[in-house]
């Protein structure tokens, strides 16, 4: 992936920081152009709150673990994200980052490793609870990996422990930081697919589908649990042919094993997005299907259409194997019970199947 | 935060002739008023007459600019008052940058900018300032965010749109998100739009749906709005058409724009009314079934005045022949005839 980075801001306090240090050599190999400045130092940079040169090394002063806010209206996963970073050097046209307005540039938290002994306190005051954690909600999971070296730091916390799974989720083939630790254990590493005129055409920055399954196929040799997400499933004329190549892409790269789940979700996106979009993609076919407004105040596909997008992609993948756990993401009991042939009735209910797929996977 | 300051001196106080100071368009050069009506400020000067005496620069070549009191000044050209005591600086007692600082406070003393006048603040004020500065500084007393993206907005709005459009804006006829996707659009498009929402006379939200509904159609099917609101023309608006109340013209405009938007629920929309329109409900009930099938559930409303007659009113409902063909809303939506794929550029 080529970075656009062409700026480090460290906040002050934190340049001694082992992670900043960290990121700061790697930055020095793999950009040696860009310019390493600390925090009171910012005169000469760019606010434009698209931008993606300037990468902000930062402490973070909240929470980092949080339930993934779903909405009363819709069943949800029950996962929990753990806020390592905002922003992403990749520049998906239907990506919501676009919406945040007040935090430009590319922002990782440097105070991690400390906000992480607060987390792993939380996750085993309940041991008897399966923490889903994923830290792929504000940005890419390993997007930034060759610099931050999220992978490495992350991996031995979770795979200690046997009441969590950590996720990391990507559009990107960085998997070298996860394949050189020594262990497995408790870790999905996950990908974003979609269908390949999406993913050329909409994935601005993102390897193609091919590269980011010959990555999930060398961690799935290597023994990692590997998931999917078919989000955000787009409907445009040809869907089906396009998303068929993509699973015939799957069947020839993969074997359909040791797949803990692969979820299903399509375009939904508060309507302030659709200007951004408009505007920042002018090209982009996104926001051209049947939206309609839903009670949560985002836009969605009109029902009908989401249960053919998930009829469809159920009845393939099952072709492919009946065991994979398929997933609906934010969905309505009825869409569900019409697309998948069960409901799970409430997050609760969703909360259990994809337990239930952790302790299969990993026992 | 650091402002400029500056200490007016008294200036000298003259007789102006208002329609020399008005007919000159350069002398318009502070202006930061749009849209605003001169009665009430036309009964006070006609009462008491003007209390506070416009300010006024005279530049370099001996030309008169108004720094303050354009509207004093219009309003007394309309009371056909022939010349005003202003208060006057020669270039060299108030450098440009000054005079219109002076006009910005003034205003910001006694009264709220519409949009169209913080959008003129902003281009008089990038004629002197960094746009840094601009953000900085004179955004948020304009109440506006600190961003760039806002500011270039407003800039790009007072330079692009067209007078009848900034005027629906500085009246709060059309919101600002109406105007910004006004924005998104060609010229011609963008006159195309303004022309028939302001034939039709549509209220604030008509107005947004109207332009959020032809610009998404103009992407869809990739074409101008002259094409795409030339259907329009044609099935509605031909002069023999019957229609001819406005409100019930915009209504009939409305719905065939979203009925090209959103085909398969306008035909689901369709379907129900015309399946719940077959059931003989009791006087004082209806059925409310959810408009685009999010909601799982239809709802049924029934007055009624005691026990007995709600149970009336309740069995009439409950024996009616229709009520076992009605599915449910997402069953009902899946069945209409699935109109193909939405077209793509
Ligand atoms: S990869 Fe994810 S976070 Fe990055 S731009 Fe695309 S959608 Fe946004």
């Amino acid at each position: 992936m080529r970075y656009s980075i062409t700026d480090i801001l460290i906040d002050s306090g934190l340049d001694d920081s082992p992670f900043a240090k960290r990121a700061v050599d790697n930055v020095r190999r793999l950009l040696p152009k860009a310019t390493i400045s600390t925090a009171h130092d910012t005169g000469h940079l760019k606010q434009d709150q698209f931008s993606k040169h300037v990468l902000y090394l930062l402490a973070y002063p909240g929470q980092f673990l949080k339930p993934c806010p779903g909405t009363t209206e819709h069943i949800c996963c029950g996962y929990q994200i753990l806020n390592v970073g905002t922003g992403c050097p990749m520049d998906c046209s239907y990506c919501i980052l676009q919406s945040y307005f007040n935090q430009p540039g590319l922002r990782v938290f440097a105070n991690i490793e400390s906000g992480l002994k607060e987390v792993l306190k939380r996750i085993d005051s309940k041991p008897n609870r399966i923490f889903r954690v994923g830290t792929g909600e504000f940005t890419d999971s390993l997007a930034l990996d060759p610099i931050v070296g999220w992978a490495e730091l992350l991996i031995p916390y979770f795979s200690s422990r046997k009441n969590a799974v950590l996720e990391l989720k990507t559009k990107t083939d960085h998997i070298h930081g996860a394949l050189s630790c020594n262990t497995r254990e408790r870790i999905i590493m996950s990908w974003s697919l979609n269908s390949p005129m999406i993913a050329s055409r909409e994935e601005h920055g993102a390897v193609s589908l091919r590269r980011r399954l010959e990555a999930a196929k060398s961690c799935q040799a290597e023994g990692f649990a590997i998931g999917f997400h078919f989000d955000p499933l787009i409907y445009y004329p040809g869907w089906k042919e396009d998303y068929l190549r993509t699973l015939d892409l799957m069947d020839k790269v993969l074997e359909p094993e040791r797949i803990i789940w692969i979820s299903l979700g399509s375009f939904r996106f508060m309507p302030s997005l659709k200007r951004i979009i408009r505007k920042r993609h002018p090209n982009s076919i996104v926001t051209n299907g049947e939206f309609v407004p839903g009670k949560d105040g985002k836009m969605r596909y009109f029902k009908p259409i989401r249960v053919e997008l998930y009829s469809f992609m159920r009845e393939h993948l099952e072709k492919w194997s009946p065991d994979l756990g398929l997933y609906l993401c934010m969905e309505a009991p009825d869409v569900w019970e019409t697309s998948m042939g069960w409901n799970p009735v409430n997050s609760e209910g969703l909360s259990a199947f994809l337990d239930e797929r952790v302790r299969k996977i990993f026992g | 935060m650091e402002m400029p300051k500056i200490y007016l001196p008294l200036g000298t106080l003259k007789k102006i002739s208002v329609a020399d100071v008005l007919s000159d368009s350069n002398s318009r050069q502070y202006l930061m008023s749009f849209g605003f009506d001169l009665d009430e400020l036309k009964t006070s000067i006609a009462t008491v007459g003007i209390i506070n005496p416009p300010i006024l620069r005279q530049n370099e070549g001996g030309k008169i600019e108004i720094v303050t009191g354009y509207r004093r000044l219009r309003a007394a050209s309309e009371l056909h008052i022939e010349q005003v005591t202003s208060r006057v600086f020669l270039h060299n007692e108030l450098a440009p940058d000054q005079a219109l600082l002076v006009a910005l406070y003034e205003n910001l003393s006694i009264r709220t900018f519409n949009i169209i006048e913080k959008a003129l603040v902003l281009r008089n004020l990038s004629r002197f300032y960094g746009k840094e500065e601009i953000i900085r500084t004179y955004m948020p007393l304009l109440g506006l965010p600190k961003r760039d993206e806002v500011y270039r907005q407003y800039l790009e709005m007072e330079k692009t749109l067209s007078e009848p459009i900034k005027e629906a804006l500085a009246n709060g006829k059309i919101q600002m998100k109406t105007a910004e996707i006004l924005l998104e659009v060609d010229d011609n498009s963008r006159e195309i739009i303004s022309h028939f929402g302001s034939a039709l006379n549509l209220n604030i939200n008509q107005w947004h749906q109207f332009v959020d509904l032809t610009v998404d159609l103009m992407n869809i099917e990739n074409r101008p709005a002259s094409e795409v609101l030339e259907e329009i023309d044609i099935n509605l608006l031909k002069p023999a058409s019957t229609i001819s109340n406005l409100p019930q013209q915009a209504n009939a405009v409305l719905n065939f724009l979203k009925s090209k938007r959103h085909p398969r629920a306008t035909a689901f929309q369709k379907q129900i009314r015309k399946k719940l329109g077959k059931m003989k409900l009791p006087e004082g009930a209806r059925i409310v079934f959810p408009y685009y099938a999010e909601e799982p559930e239809y709802r049924l409303e029934v007055s009624f005045k005691d026990g007995p007659s709600l149970r009336e009113r309740l069995l009439k409902i409950a024996n009616d022949p229709m009520l076992h063909s009605i599915r449910l809303p997402l069953i009902e939506a899946i069945s209409v005839g699935q109109t193909g794929e939405i077209p793509g550029k």
